[in-house]
């Protein structure tokens, strides 16, 4: 029993550090990583919930990357598993931060390094549209939610902090879903109740 | 007692800055005058730098100014002063999470919630992508900026389309490799 709960451990952490490590432009471009990783390999969690921990962590206080380790890391092995899997996601920066970071701010306007950090964001930037397709697909189910997904893109675009939005589109949500005994909120609670 | 400083400002960033790791910009910057550990050009390089390097970038930004600030240790003590709130309010939420899964309220609220999380992330690859295809040095770059991302999102398409399970790292790999023949 407690040869399984410290393998559980060390695979939050090193699936985590490995995220972590190969990840550049922040906790959002983590997003295609967590699928393959804690979706596809690990199986920790559903396509669906990858979402809902970023609306968590942008509501939560902290980093979003580390507010999703942690509730991964809770689901997989409570409290332990949290640390396992926070420390996991801050470990790579710790060792490469205290590295290579003065070195790199010296270099930073390497035409190499410029170029190939110029390449990396564009390759986020590709992923990260392939995932909010992906995204939409599962949740864009009927007017309203697109009417959600065109607003929150709208006022973010105009600059309203990201907390504001997602609190705003869960208080809407709880009204809504009073007001019309709204069926695609019922059917995707019935489906999570059934795995 | 200069650990003890950069704890409790890294711990006060981690439970104030509330939403992604721009969000701890301000903050971190607060800290930085207010205990004189870098000069403003310093901490602009630093953002920079945490900008560049793989990982969350408020975790890199945590940890430059802390090794600034005391070393090797320092770092080491800024990054658990910033995750410290983050853990404990996870294991809570998550807690909860569980306890209440099949309510009505959380059915409702996730409703609406995950097409404001998909416009979310919509709303940062815009900006990111606007400026590497504008703020490039010459005009060249934009074009092949813009090559490599459509060539990309097709590959990615293709890829859940096909079920090729490329994993993302292969991508990423290919963006720098592109970027560093294609882009200078």
């Amino acid at each position: 029993m407690r040869q399984i709960s410290i393998n559980k451990n060390l695979q939050l952490f090193s699936t985590f550090a490995k995220m972590s490590a190969v990840t550049f432009g922040g906790g959002y471009a983590m997003m295609p990583l967590c699928e393959r990783e804690l979706v596809e390999k690990r199986h920790w969690c559903e396509q669906e919930e990858i979402a809902d921990f970023y609306a968590v962590g942008q509501t939560t206080p902290g980093v979003v990357a580390l507010t999703v380790a942690g509730l991964v890391g809770t689901r997989v092995n409570g409290f332990i598993g949290a640390c396992a899997a926070i420390f996991g996601m801050s470990f790579p920066s710790l060792v490469l931060v205290t590295l290579i970071g003065a070195l790199l701010t010296q270099n930073l306007d390497n035409p190499f390094i410029a170029a190939a950090l110029g390449g990396t964001g564009t390759a986020v930037c590709a992923l990260l549209t392939v995932t909010v397709f992906k995204l939409a697909r599962g949740c864009v189910v009927d007017m309203t939610t697109l009417v959600i997904f065109s607003a929150a893109f709208a006022v973010l675009m105009l600059g309203m902090p990201p907390v504001w939005v997602v609190a705003t589109a869960a208080f809407f949500g709880v009204l809504y879903g009073r007001k019309t005994n709204n069926i695609f909120a019922k059917l995707s609670r019935l489906r999570d109740k059934r795995k | 007692m200069n650990y003890f400083y950069i704890f409790i400002e890294f711990f006060q960033t981690g439970l104030f800055a509330i939403g992604g790791g721009l969000a701890t910009v301000p903050f971190v910057k607060e800290a930085v005058s207010r205990q004189h550990w870098m000069t403003n050009g310093e901490m602009s390089a630093a953002i920079a730098a945490a900008q560049s390097l793989p990982g969350p970038f408020g975790v890199n930004l945590a940890v430059y100014v802390g090794y600034s600030a005391g070393g090797v240790f320092g770092g080491a003590v800024a990054m658990v002063a910033l995750t410290l709130p983050t853990l404990i309010c996870a294991y809570i939420v998550m807690r909860m999470l569980e306890k209440w899964k099949s309510s009505r309220i959380l059915g409702d609220m996730f409703y609406a919630l995950r097409p404001c999380t998909a416009g979310m992330i919509a709303s940062v690859i815009l900006p990111l992508f606007l400026t590497q295809l504008f703020d490039g040095i010459h005009i060249p770059v934009n074009v092949q900026c813009a090559v490599l991302y459509a060539v990309l999102v097709g590959i990615g398409v293709l890829n859940e389309i096909k079920r090729w399970k490329l994993p993302p790292v292969l991508i990423i790999a290919t963006g720098a490799a592109v970027g560093l023949l294609f882009f200078r």
